[in-house]
């Protein structure tokens, strides 16, 4: 009997036993028992139980001399938590703040296990950050998968996306998989990436695990249980630096002004004519198909898009950040904003370099490196940043515009929070008064990380 | 290939299917011209520049839908673009950025604590490299995707196009699709080769059940499939589709797992008027092929050659025979011509025929091949060695051998 891995799958060829493990299943398309690789571990360990004779083909992963060169002491809550996630068999979810560490708690858990390892990360910024982490702490050969690089190597990284799309083919190539911002796992399709790999041991890392559409649930099966929660409260001022948040206010200038103004009365003339309440879930599925319907409501769509584009990237906003810049002129400045259009346009007023996601790998590299020596003292991105990317030598954020999503704003914050001594970061919100921005903002302050220590 | 959001749905009760549109309605000839023409007029332009034409001639149509998925394919097929700037634009932001840092911060008026202002700093460079500030400013970020130049633009007809737009909504509703049932009935032998190769490049799963009157049921989907549905292979369904496209008699039927949970099935036949972008391979696999058919026609036998062909399911392959043979009596035949083949592509073909196990089932060899007669020891049926042609003659003395007795 052999054990193979075909095609995020595993079969039992050659077996003429008549239970097979739990989790295989007759596929009466080729005549065989066929399981998810996701129940690799539990498959091979009922089947060395009982007794069969068998050759395990499935694995191609390897087991390899791995040795940290370079990090940082552990925090106890890194200790903790890995340490946390060994009594579970090695496989758990860790939930810590950003700026917390949580790469480091990875590093250990690679450094334990010693095998082949896929680290998945959400976007290719963070997938460079990864690269570049990885190379320098065990100075070996990584691999990528994703934002045009297909190599395979002991150590790999790779997006969720490409997880997704080529965990059939390399599911087998792995002993440990480290799931970064684990909340992106559950949905529909990236959920395959953890069910297609037949990984033994299995790491979640993330700050928010929780999902709106409840599918966080899932993660128990995929990955393994929380094995370990601390909160940023918990953290803060003893392993993080302390921030201060600087709110700015703008006054659209009279131009704009009008111009917001029109738009904004255009749509809402269509929406009361239609009788159409934005506020509600139905409302907004009501404009949208109307506005595929007639040629009026695609023009109030227009305005609408254009009303909160303004909103968003107001000229006068340039004006505070140059007196931000001003403000600052020893520190490394870190800035924000919502689209790569006002990215470059503020790259080309202040002269500064920018990055966005398609930003290239090495010259993503050299930007942030220059930055954190001090080559470059003000960097501008968009979100692309948003996820536990490092630059230690930032203490002063600037979030130009934004949108309502908590999450962003919390690993925005993140940025700015790695602890250095004697250091106190600002965080600058510049905000348009009075406009459905301004509204955004108010949501935003209720989120726990802005509250009053 | 379009984007799931360019696709346009009708649905019908438990149906779903594309809103294809009428090529030959002068509505879209005349959108498919325009389109092609504002292709043509900006080679040489920024990607960007080409947009803001495209969104410009969009206006407040309701239509923009169908404009975007013609523009997306115009795009995707037929342009090349390219980096257009007198200095590298990576080497050019390194230098600029580096003198802003020194005249950090840059401002925009100068003043007692600011003398330099950005103008100064662009003036600068303007004067080293001998071009203008805007041209300084211009190709600073020339090699982002927006800024990239249209140089090439190899114009379709508005026909070609508007084809390709239908049978593109076709494969954006397969996106979605969780199980793919096929029909399929007297294909020919090259035919349903093509269709399996296609199953197999994109490594779906097959499960087949019919006979060659009946015609065939194929439903494709993928290894995970039978754990949950899911909508993983859609993607290569949708690739596979002009493949289907290609056979003679056939009918599909999709089943779409919508956004909102509910399952629709979108229906197509061969009576549809898609065509398909993809080769046709000849009608016959080669010229051995050939000459045995118009060779057998002319034979004295009770014996008739269909060129319609039976599937060997074999579980994870299949196996397509190159001719059937069907007697007055009611029995039936199958021939597989072994010709030049490389050793590889043999050795998986004897695995096959040894699986297959079938008594109606006969081989001619061809003496040039590197194989002897040990080879053929586990094989069901019979075999023969062919010098330069295959005989009729010989073939019909084998047959002829076969008993009614249902394999």
């Amino acid at each position: 009997m052999r054990l193979t891995f075909e095609e995020g799958t595993l079969l039992l060829r050659d077996y003429s036993g008549e239970d097979a493990p739990p989790a295989f299943v007759w596929d009466s398309r080729v005549d065989l028992f066929r399981a998810l690789a996701l129940h690799y571990r539990d498959g091979l360990e009922h089947l060395k139980r009982s007794g069969v004779d068998f050759t395990n083909t499935a694995p191609r992963y390897k087991s390899i001399a791995l040795e940290i060169k370079s990090a940082p002491d552990p925090h106890p809550h890194q200790t903790q938590s890995i340490e946390a996630w060994k009594t579970h068999r090695c496989r758990g979810v860790v939930v810590l703040p950003t700026g917390s560490g949580k790469s480091q708690v990875a590093l250990m858990a690679m450094n334990h296990i010693q095998r082949s390892t896929l680290v998945v990360a959400p976007t290719i910024d963070l997938m460079n950050q990864w690269y570049d982490l990885l190379s320098r702490t065990f100075e070996v050969e990584v691999g990528l998968l994703g934002g045009g690089y297909h190599e395979l190597a002991d150590l790999t990284v790779a997006t969720y996306d490409s997880a997704y799309m080529h965990m059939e083919r390399y599911g087998n190539r792995f002993g440990l998989i480290v799931f970064d911002e684990v909340h992106h796992l559950p949905g529909q399709m990236y959920s395959h990436a953890a069910e297609m790999c037949l990984a033994p041991y299995r790491l979640g890392l993330t700050a928010t695990p929780e999902r709106a559409d409840g599918r966080h649930v899932l993660l128990d099966t995929l990955v393994g249980p929380i094995t370990y929660e601390r909160g940023i409260r918990e953290l803060s001022g003893e392993y993080l630096a302390e921030y201060r948040i600087e709110r700015r206010l703008v006054q659209m200038v009279a131009e704009e002004r009008r111009q917001y103004e029109t738009a904004r009365d255009e749509y809402r003339s269509f929406l009361s004519a239609k009788n159409i309440r934005l506020g509600t879930k139905d409302g907004w599925r009501h404009f949208v198909m109307l506005s595929s319907k007639s040629s009026d409501g695609r023009r109030a769509m227009h305005a609408y898009r254009r009303h909160r584009q303004i909103a968003l990237g107001t000229t006068a906003k340039i004006r505070i950040l140059e007196d931000i810049l001003k403000a600052h002129p020893r520190d490394r400045v870190l800035i924000f904003t919502n689209d790569n259009e006002t990215v470059h346009e503020i790259s080309k007023i202040f002269l500064i370099p920018a990055i966005t996601h398609r930003t290239r790998t090495k010259e993503r590299k050299e930007i942030l490196e220059a930055f954190n020596k001090g080559d470059y003292l003000a960097l501008v991105a968009s979100k692309v940043l948003n996820e536990g990317v490092n630059i230690p030598e930032a203490n002063v954020a600037v979030i130009l515009s934004g949108s309502a999503t908590i999450r962003e704003h919390v690993q925005r914050l993140g940025r700015i929070l790695r602890r250095r001594q004697g250091k106190e970061a600002i965080l600058y919100e510049v905000v348009s008064k009075d406009t459905v921005e301004d509204r955004i903002s108010e949501r935003r302050r209720r989120h726990e990380a802005y509250e009053e220590p | 290939m379009l984007t799931s959001d360019l696709l346009l749905t009708r649905s019908r009760g438990p149906y779903i299917e594309p809103r294809y549109i009428d090529v030959e309605k002068q509505q879209y000839i005349d959108l498919a011209e325009a389109l092609i023409a504002i292709y043509t007029k900006h080679q040489g332009s920024t990607r960007y520049e080409l947009q803001r034409a495209l969104e410009l001639h969009e206006g407040h149509r309701t239509d923009y839908r169908i404009q975007r998925g013609l523009a997306k394919l115009l795009y995707d097929d037929y342009c090349e673009f390219q980096i257009a700037s007198p200095l590298p634009p990576e080497e050019l932001r390194r230098e600029i950025f580096t003198l802003a840092r020194e005249n950090h911060p840059v401002v925009r008026e100068s003043s007692l604590i600011y003398p330099t202002k950005r103008e100064d700093l662009l003036d600068e460079l303007a004067l080293k490299y001998q071009l203008s500030s805007s041209e300084i400013l211009d190709g600073l970020y020339a090699d982002l995707p927006e800024n990239h130049q249209l140089s090439t633009f190899s114009a379709p007809n508005p026909n070609q196009l508007l084809l390709r737009y239908n049978v593109a909504l076709a494969q954006a509703m397969l996106y979605r699709c969780e199980i793919l049932r096929l029909s399929v009935y007297r294909n020919l032998p090259a035919r349903y080769k093509q269709l399996f190769k296609f199953i197999k490049f994109y490594r779906l799963i097959h499960t087949i059940e019919g006979d060659p009157d009946a015609g065939y049921e194929i439903a494709l989907d993928g290894p995970v499939s039978m754990f949950r549905l899911s909508q993983k292979y859609g993607l290569q369904m949708a690739v596979f589709l002009p493949a289907l496209l290609l056979c003679t008699r056939w009918s599909m039927i999709a089943e779409i797992l919508r956004k909102d949970g509910r399952r629709q099935q979108f229906v197509l036949d061969d009576h549809s008027d898609l065509v398909s972008h993809y080769k046709d391979q000849t009608l016959y696999d080669s010229l051995l092929e050939e000459t045995f058919a118009e060779r057998f026609a002319k034979a004295k036998t009770e014996w008739q050659l269909e060129r319609e062909s039976e599937i060997v399911n074999l579980k994870e392959t299949v196996m397509i025979p190159d001719f059937t043979f069907r007697h007055p009596d009611g029995r039936t035949a199958l021939l597989e011509i072994m010709g030049y083949w490389r050793p590889e592509y043999l050795r998986r073909k004897l695995e096959k025929l040894r699986q297959a196990q079938r008594h109606d089932l006969i081989v001619a060899v061809s003496s040039n091949l590197n194989v002897s007669e040990d080879d053929f020891a586990e094989l069901a049926g019979d075999f023969f060695f062919f010098k330069n042609k295959v005989q009729p003659k010989d073939v019909i003395g084998l047959l002829d051998q076969i008993d009614s007795t249902p394999t």
